[in-house]
């Protein structure tokens, strides 16, 4: 029989290692939290309100601030995202200097720290465009009405950071798109509006649906982006209105560990608002999964 | 004779600095099969793209002579070219339908043209598909899609999504060459067929097939139209030496 190389074997065990580590640490961070804190999830520590103590859990509200949060971002960055995409793919011509600029700024955008994200957000968002709109509409009130942190600039704060995904993986996907199809609709006789909207976008459904799903995961789980621009550590009940400042499972979590009155008693409470947010996150990404799921099978239909 | 249906003058088309076409000058009638033949990169299918403006979304293509459809010039940049191309439909080398239902792949270019009402368009689609012989192999599963056919039929599929806008011109870029034989003889049928009530200029590599399939051809080299006339008379006894050596198969 022919030995095997001394090279092969090296490679095949450097391989085995490298899945063994990855599977092992994924496995050991999800068993331990999964093991501290899925005793806590009583339907009370879930769907509860919240009451004095967050050790006590009652997350009803807080649950509900991310998911508006996270599908507010969704709905404000996936029309821009896919709008940019199709502008670069199909109408900005192939040598357009424009083309180059909002090309390199996305790919920027992608490489900025989500903390900066949160500080812009502050500045642009809250202070620049609520100010403007309260000196505008709101003249007469005592108080900021939109100058001040609420889900409505912590979605949209998400959702810039969440953009480059949506052009990217959009543009990607309408690269995809064989010549012959977009020439066959042309010569139909349909506009270029026509040709994206009947013919670009339906094709490349499951691609966008693919950065849909990478969005949300991204964005379910930042909190430094919202830290500064809605997020707050207590109230009552969920956001009604986009100006409300909201909870949220992410920084409930950094709450639970280092301002709860009792950071000791807090730890169950910590490790089941932890799997929450996993869970949470999971579950809008299989929804997604789902979704582009059901437009594959509609784009062969 | 007739005025022609197309009347090409001068048509000389350039990719950037390059000149792909060299003053082409060629009439297209009404109710007869043009066919292009010359070797690969001759400027044929350049001509052919020519004439619906699908130039129009190649960067740094420009086309310049003009191209007289019932003498109005389509090259006039105040002409639409959607609405050229709604006049004059084109099928593709590889079968292109859309990644839809039979039925929508046919509707395509009534909707976008708005040209029927609903209740009109199964009647059309009907009749399109008729037209390109495939009525019966999928009046049973118009709501199935397109990509379930196999090749011929989706080729069959492409020229009734093209003639169901009833265009004045029908464009076919060598329909035939991606199919079996059996497919290949039934789409040469369809092109006989529908040669009777459209001008057709179909672009092919096989000279027996434009032997079975036109009336009149156009032997294109080096971007220059070399040689034009009858299909009998042209392939059999051919003026040109460009066009000699070709058809004997000294080049191609």
């Amino acid at each position: 029989m022919k030995r095997v190389s001394r090279g092969d074997w090296l490679l095949s065990a450097a391989t085995g290692a490298a899945v063994v580590l990855v599977l092992g640490s994924l496995v050991a961070i999800l068993g331990a939290i999964v093991v501290r804190g899925a005793p806590v999830l009583s339907p009370k520590f879930v769907f509860g309100s919240p009451g004095a103590d967050p050790a006590d859990g009652g997350l009803l509200p807080v649950i509900l601030g991310t998911v508006a949060c996270t599908l507010l971002m969704t709905v404000a960055c996936v029309p821009l995202g896919v709008t940019t995409a199709v502008w670069l793919s199909e109408y900005a011509p192939r040598t357009s200097t424009l083309a180059g600029i909002v090309r390199s700024a996305i790919r920027n955008l992608a490489a900025v720290p989500s903390i900066v994200f949160g500080l812009f957000g502050l500045g642009f968002f809250v202070l620049f465009v609520g100010g403007k709109i309260d000196s505008v509409f709101y003249a007469q009130a005592t108080g900021p009405v939109f100058a001040r942190p609420a889900i409505l600039w912590s979605s949209l704060t998400l959702a810039l950071l969440t953009l480059p995904v949506v052009v990217v993986t959009t543009e990607e996907a309408l690269r995809t798109i064989p010549r012959d199809v977009r020439e066959a609709a042309f010569a139909l006789g349909a506009t270029r509006l026509q040709v994206v909207w009947r013919v670009i976008l339906p094709h490349a459904k499951s691609g966008i649906w693919t950065g849909v799903i990478l969005a949300v995961s991204r964005g379910a789980g930042e909190v430094a982006p919202i830290l500064f621009t809605g997020v707050v550590g207590w109230q009552s009940r969920a956001p009604t209105d986009a100006r409300d400042g909201f909870m949220h499972l992410g920084n409930h979590v950094y709450l639970l560990a280092t301002q709860a009155p009792d950071v000791e008693r807090a730890q169950p409470a910590l490790y089941g608002t932890v799997v929450l947010l996993l869970l949470l996150t999971f579950s809008l990404n299989i929804a997604a999964v789902i979704l582009r799921h059901r437009s594959r099978a509609g784009a062969r239909a | 004779m007739s005025d022609p249906k197309i009347d090409v003058r001068d048509l000389s088309v350039f990719y950037g600095k390059k000149q792909a076409l060299f003053d082409v000058g060629l009439a297209i009638r009404e109710r007869r099969v043009m066919a292009l033949i010359g070797p690969s990169g001759c400027g044929k299918r350049t001509f052919l793209r020519a004439l619906n403006r699908m130039h129009d979304l190649s960067e740094g293509a420009r086309v310049t002579g003009s191209i007289l459809l019932d003498g109005e010039d389509l090259l006039d940049e105040r002409v639409d070219p959607v609405e050229v191309r709604r006049r004059i439909g084109m099928v593709f080398q590889r079968p292109n339908p859309f990644p839809k239902s039979i039925f929508d792949n046919v509707a395509f270019g009534l909707r976008v043209a708005n040209l029927v009402t609903s209740a009109g368009l199964s009647d059309r689609v009907e009749e399109s598909l008729r037209a390109a012989a495939l009525w019966e192999e999928v009046k049973d599963r118009l709501d199935e899609s397109a990509m379930s056919l196999s090749g011929g039929q989706q080729q069959r599929l492409c020229i009734a999504r093209a003639v169901a806008v009833r265009p004045e011109v029908l464009l076919m870029d060598e329909p035939a060459s991606a199919l079996d034989p059996i497919a290949t003889e039934k789409i040469e049928e369809l092109i006989v067929e529908l040669g009777k009530k459209y001008a057709i200029v179909i672009v092919t590599h096989s000279m027996s097939e434009a032997a079975r399939v036109s009336d009149h051809v156009g032997f294109f080299y080096s971007g220059k139209l070399v040689e034009s006339g009858g299909t009998k008379q042209t392939l059999e006894s051919p003026k040109e030496k460009e066009t000699q050596a070709y058809l004997a198969g000294r080049f191609g």
